[in-house]
């Protein structure tokens, strides 16, 4: 079982073509059906659905997975443990006790480019000794934008959505989204808090009314006929970035190549670490053995955003 | 792109052939082990896109609104006790190709994890692992804020993470 790459796990999810074949006429046959209907049928299911919903009210689901951590650390040094053997001789430096942290925790937030968040846990830890006495195994995600790994016709995505007429509409839509959208109240921020769906109501424009009608209404004619061949090649462009972030050399193999880079880049530079090649995720992974100066003094590639944390804690996220 | 309109049969099997491996896809992590569920759900989700006769700017668009819909009707169907507790006989649900896909999918680690999220955050995940999109565009397709988009993936992965290590460990 691979357990590196969840688009690739997910990609194994497919329609049967049997299934393909008999859904399509069930859904023509029901559609039919529902045409046929001249009286407001759909009310019943509706009103069914409310009665329900009314007695039996959800529990709640709750997910009890994540725990707050404490902040604890632990020295595995040559006077503090015996069982410490292996995990010095992978140090850089064998003379140097090695820090470790029962549990780590980093927050929410992702660094931007070219910053290091260094988890409270670890630099709470750090404090307590020089510059260059210990070792502290940490892990290191570095955070980058891969989207630009990929080319079509010789251009990023981001050259495509960066087209001046593209760039105009979405910013149009974005200020368009923002004036219309209510501000929630009490009620509804509660609601949003719970993950619940956006009631139609919360709308001031009919969430059916298409952006594009508006627009059209209020741009000169050059404008809205430049619009239409940009967005295609945006089109055409996103659907092959889509075949390309899924396929084996897409998005997780160009993750693990830039992790490589990086780590050898690191390395050069004097630190010790390696890549963690099961990171399932499409982020960079590193862990290894800093000294306190090197994790402050941190060598950034500026494309990336980095968090240090313990490498053996839980990593829990706060809140 | 001109704008589609499903106005036809073929104009809507089109849109049925070019969306049914996305919208099969996301109702199946919705709908954990309930093969009927799964079907109708997929069903109604394509029902709604005849009923809703909806203009789209891209197919972009459209597919984003199939699986914002799929998300819904998912959701729906979970709400709904009579369907959760809702026993049915093997013979009604025999479907061999479902059935095939379910034993090949049998044990996959990664697959059962998504499928166990909770709902919230299943759609995030399929946006941004599948489908490859930004956090910025997911908040544009579930119309919610971009930082509650970035948190809520967060979340998911820390979720996701906790399990995966669970069992490589």
């Amino acid at each position: 079982m691979n357990y590196n790459n969840i688009s690739k796990e997910l990609s194994r999810i497919k329609t049967p073509e049997t299934t393909k074949e008999k859904m399509y006429k069930e859904i023509l046959k029901t559609a039919d059906e529902k045409k046929k209907r001249n009286y407001p049928v759909w009310m019943i299911p509706a009103a069914a659905a409310i009665v329900l919903a009314i007695i039996f009210i959800p529990q709640f689901i709750n997910n009890s997975r994540r725990t707050l951590p404490e902040s604890h650390a632990s020295i595995i040094g040559v006077e503090h443990s015996p069982d410490n053997s292996t995990l010095m001789s992978e140090a850089q430096n064998q003379s140097k006790p090695i820090i470790e942290g029962k549990n780590g925790a980093y927050n929410e937030a992702e660094p931007n480019q070219g910053e290091v968040y260094i988890t409270p846990t670890l630099e709470e830890e750090m404090k307590q000794y020089g510059p260059d006495d210990v070792l502290f195994h940490v892990n290191i995600l570095a955070y980058a934008d891969i989207t630009n790994g990929f080319k079509y016709e010789g251009k990023t995505l981001d050259e495509y959505r960066n087209d001046p007429t593209l760039k105009f509409y979405n910013e149009a839509y974005d200020k368009w989204r923002i004036e219309v959208y209510l501000p929630l109240n009490e009620e509804m921020t509660a609601a949003e808090e719970r993950g619940e769906e956006y009631a139609q109501g919360w709308w001031k424009h009919d969430p059916d009314q298409l952006f594009l009608e508006y627009w059209q209404e209020n741009q000169p004619q050059d404008v809205i006929a430049a619009y239409e061949p940009a967005r295609e090649q945006y089109n055409e462009a996103h659907k092959a970035y889509e075949e390309w972030f899924r396929s084996p050399d897409g998005a997780y193999a160009l993750t693990l190549e830039l992790t490589k880079t990086e780590c050898d880049r690191l390395n050069s530079l004097g630190y010790d670490l390696e890549v963690n090649i099961d990171n399932p995720f499409i982020i960079m992974e590193l862990y290894g053995y800093l000294t306190r100066c090197q994790i402050e003094e941190f060598s950034v590639n500026e494309s990336y955003g980095y968090i240090v944390m313990w490498a053996n804690g839980e990593n829990v996220m706060i809140d | 792109m001109p704008n589609s309109l499903l106005r036809t049969n073929r104009d809507f099997e089109q849109a049925y052939l070019r969306n049914v491996d996305t919208v099969f896809r996301v109702c199946f992590i919705y709908m954990k082990q309930n093969k009927t569920d799964l079907e109708d759900a997929v069903q109604d989700t394509f029902v709604k896109l005849i009923k809703a006769d909806k203009q789209f700017e891209s197919l972009e668009h459209e597919k984003a609104w199939l699986i914002v819909t799929a998300t819904n009707t998912c959701k729906n169907y979970l709400k709904s006790k009579w369907k959760r507790d809702v026993v049915l006989n093997d013979d009604i649900v025999s479907n061999c190709g479902i059935e095939d896909l379910y034993a090949d999918l049998n044990n996959n680690t990664v697959i059962e994890s998504v499928m166990e999220l909770p709902s919230k955050y299943k759609t995030i995940i399929y946006l941004y692992y599948y489908e490859g999109y930004k956090t910025n565009e997911i908040a544009r397709i579930l119309k919610k804020n971009p930082s509650t988009v970035r948190s809520m993936l967060y979340r998911a992965r820390g979720i996701l993470k906790n399990e995966l290590e669970g069992i490589t460990i």
